[in-house]
């Protein structure tokens, strides 16, 4: 008897100690939201971020993940950004630290599109301790580290640089194109004319770093930015926060609107369904991952948070890809027909508020998107026609190849079904995400049949003809192997057009040609489906960069 | 002790590297030209034959270099120890459950009468057991009881 209660109380205690770490795991503390919210903007309190992610990294040199750039873009400043604008117009290139942005009406681009000048804001200082001004100098050094940095995966953008690439081979000891022309100017020489280039100088990868700070922290830089944002970030606790507050020294740059609240916690490891809960509770301000498809609908349709949710479609697009080295998929007539066949509103209805069907190859947001072009209407007595044509009145057998992230194993049954319509047997390969990404771009994997997604670099065509229709390389990002002289002919041209409506014209021009040859077939544009708390003013989501956290305000100053 | 080290290390070492995934995109993403994943894969020696991968893993490993995370770009020493509380809190709950359970079963087991004595050594050996690979003998001895019925 004595020994069974002895065995009754360990237990006892033990379901206790189980039940007292199980809520050190999930403790957090709770806020109340107060009044109503007002529209005018409002300084002061805290926004909270919960991310299921992580950022690998702050280092502008490497980073290159939404979560990262988010954050980074409290802290790091460029020459140029695109406008913190929701929809079209922000897709607009305007100046960050730079006073204006470089045209060839006011100079800034010269030489036919080779030379670009840069004239940087006067009194940009760099954030506590360092608080030094920002000079051209301390634009080329950062440059350079970039160039050098071992890791970094964005050189190629600007490799176009004249000696960036002995630089990088060690055979210079600066970038002889980059200049620094006095302490307030930088000039970039191009080996040949390349517009796009100005796009390229939003990227992070160029943001203006302290030579003295990098010195003094080393390998920390990764962990311990410093640049001359308007917030500062002040810890980090791996696997679980970073908290970032305003950064003092950025008053100095005369901007307006965007350091509205005192301090930003961002949460990780946080699953998006308990940061929806947690969301409204009150314990939430923004979820930095989108809301869970399986809880979007009912959000969205709920009188009490339905109007906290913000949509809005992504410059990415996802589409088929067909390998054009593999029979049948070298003949166009089949291509023509898989384009036929494909039903992209049914695949529509399926998202459910995820994407939104893509009928040509730029997605809305990006310059050159058509509002209506639709190349292939869904025709399957079309395709099957085509297909005899093509000498395959009895369809083929193929395979579909995929990964196992949702939506795509549901897609790949839409798919199978509409290619079945037509005549095409295609079976379904799944694999893991990190398998097929490796997969489908070998040649060697004969990978004849697959879907991609593209999302932008910066806000134009160029990112997405380039990497996407020419020069086909193994283990490139053009999984079709496809490639056409006039399409390389006019995207080599677009380099040195300086005039942007005819540069736009031009790129639809490519677009027309491909969609005839027809390697790939649109099929969505994903939307970004978030929510923010009823404190929280000034929500938006970007269409490049998704979140611009300075432009947000807690209505209650909390 | 040594052995079970080795074939610890080569196992994880194998899982990583066989395991059909590509470091070098892990780190830069799907947006970065195979010349930039060359260059990454040629830093990291990701080119080099997976045998001498392997011993230099293993030098640098005696040596005491545990490296920097390929995409966290962290010492991987100061994140074993930055995750240690957490790990040593799991360590010593589960250290603590089968103490709380063991207990009480050993002393079952210790009592002189025959059918207790004769459960609580199950207990004991399907708790204690398993860690120290004596499941298989719970497993035939709890089979035996059974048949003996």
């Amino acid at each position: 008897m004595k020994t069974r209660r002895i065995v009754l109380v360990l237990v006892a205690l033990a379901a206790l100690a189980a039940l007292a770490l199980a809520l050190t795991a999930c403790g957090s503390s709770t806020s109340t939201s107060s009044s109503p919210s007002s529209s005018a903007p409002k300084s002061g309190g805290t926004l909270r971020v919960t991310f299921q992610g992580e950022p690998t990294g702050l280092d502008p040199a490497i980073a290159w993940e939404t979560e990262s750039w988010g954050i980074e873009r409290l802290t790091y400043q460029t020459f140029l950004t695109y406008a913190s604008k929701p929809g079209a117009a922000g897709s607009q290139l305007v100046p960050d630290l730079a006073t204006e942005v470089p045209t060839a009406a006011n100079g800034g681009i010269s030489d036919g599109g080779k030379v670009f000048t840069f004239h940087l804001k006067p009194n940009i200082k760099f954030a506590p301790p360092i608080n030094t001004v920002v000079t051209a100098a301390d634009f080329k050094w950062s440059f350079e580290r970039m160039m050098k940095q071992p890791l970094a995966p964005a050189t190629f953008f600007y490799t176009g640089i004249v000696g960036a690439q002995a630089y990088m081979d060690g055979k210079a000891k600066s970038i002889s194109g980059f200049k620094v022309v006095d302490p307030q100017t930088v000039q970039i020489t191009l080996e040949k004319p390349d517009v796009p280039f100005l796009f390229a100088m939003t990227m992070p990868f160029t943001s203006v770093m302290s030579k003295a700070w990098c010195t003094e922290v080393g390998k920390q830089i990764n962990r311990k930015p410093l640049g001359t944002g308007p917030y500062t970030i002040t810890s980090w606790t791996p696997g679980q926060e970073i908290t970032a507050v305003r950064n003092p020294n950025f008053s100095s740059q005369g901007v307006k609107g965007e350091q509205w609240v005192d301090k930003m916690e961002f949460t990780f490891s946080a699953n998006p369904g308990m940061a929806l809960l947690k969301l409204q509770r009150g314990e939430v301000d923004v979820l930095g991952d989108p809301i869970p498809p399986a809880d979007y609908l009912r959000v969205k349709n709920s009188p009490q948070w339905g109007k906290y949710v913000v949509s809005a479609p992504q410059i990415q697009w996802t589409y088929l890809f067909m390998n054009v080295l593999e029979k049948p998929f070298d003949n166009v007539k089949v291509r023509q027909a898989i384009n036929y066949a494909i039903d992209t509103a049914k695949i529509e209805k399926l998202l459910a508020g995820q994407g939104q069907q893509l009928n040509q190859i730029f997605p809305k947001g990006l310059p050159g998107y058509q509002a209506g072009k639709q190349y292939y209407t869904h025709d399957p007595a079309k395709a099957k026609q085509l297909l005899a044509e093509a000498g395959y009145p009895n369809g083929f057998k193929t395979t579909y190849y995929t990964n196992n992230v949702d939506p795509q194993p549901r897609l790949a049954q839409s798919i199978q079904n509409d290619l079945a319509a037509v005549g095409i047997q295609a079976s379904i390969k799944v694999m893991d995400r990190s398998t097929y990404d490796s997969f489908a771009v070998l040649k060697k994997s004969h990978c004849s049949l697959g879907w991609s997604t593209w999302w932008q670099d910066f806000t134009d065509p160029s990112d997405w003809i380039g990497p996407l229709f020419t020069n086909p390389v193994d283990g490139g990002a053009n999984y079709g192997f496809w490639e056409n002289p006039q399409v390389t002919a006019l995207y080599n041209a677009s380099g040195s057009e300086l005039d942007p409506a005819k540069r736009i014209q031009m790129f639809q021009q490519m677009e027309d040609i491909i969609m005839q040859e027809a390697p790939t077939v649109p099929l969505y544009q994903p939307i970004w489906n978030s929510m923010h708390s009823q404190d929280t003013g000034g929500f938006y989501i970007h269409p490049g960069y998704v979140f611009n956290f300075q432009h947000y305000w807690k209505t209650n100053g909390q | 002790m040594i052995v079970v080290l080795f074939f610890v290390s080569l196992l994880t070492f194998l899982l990583f590297f066989l395991g059909g995934s590509n470091p070098a995109k892990a780190i830069t993403g799907t947006h970065a030209t195979p010349q930039v994943l060359a260059r990454i894969n040629e830093y990291y020696g990701f080119d080099k034959p997976l045998w001498t991968q392997y011993g230099l893993y293993l030098w640098h490993l005696v040596h005491g270099n545990t490296g920097t995370g390929y995409q966290t770009q962290q010492a991987v020493a100061t994140a074993i120890l930055q995750r240690f509380p957490a790990t040593a809190m799991v360590a010593l709950s589960g250290i603590f459950f089968e103490l709380a359970i063991g207990i009480p079963v050993g002393m079952m087991a210790d009592r002189p009468t025959g059918q207790f004595r004769h459960r609580g050594r199950l207990v004991e050996k399907a708790v204690c057991g398993p860690p120290t690979g004596q499941g298989g003998q719970v497993a035939f001895h709890s089979a035996a009881a059974i048949r003996s019925r």
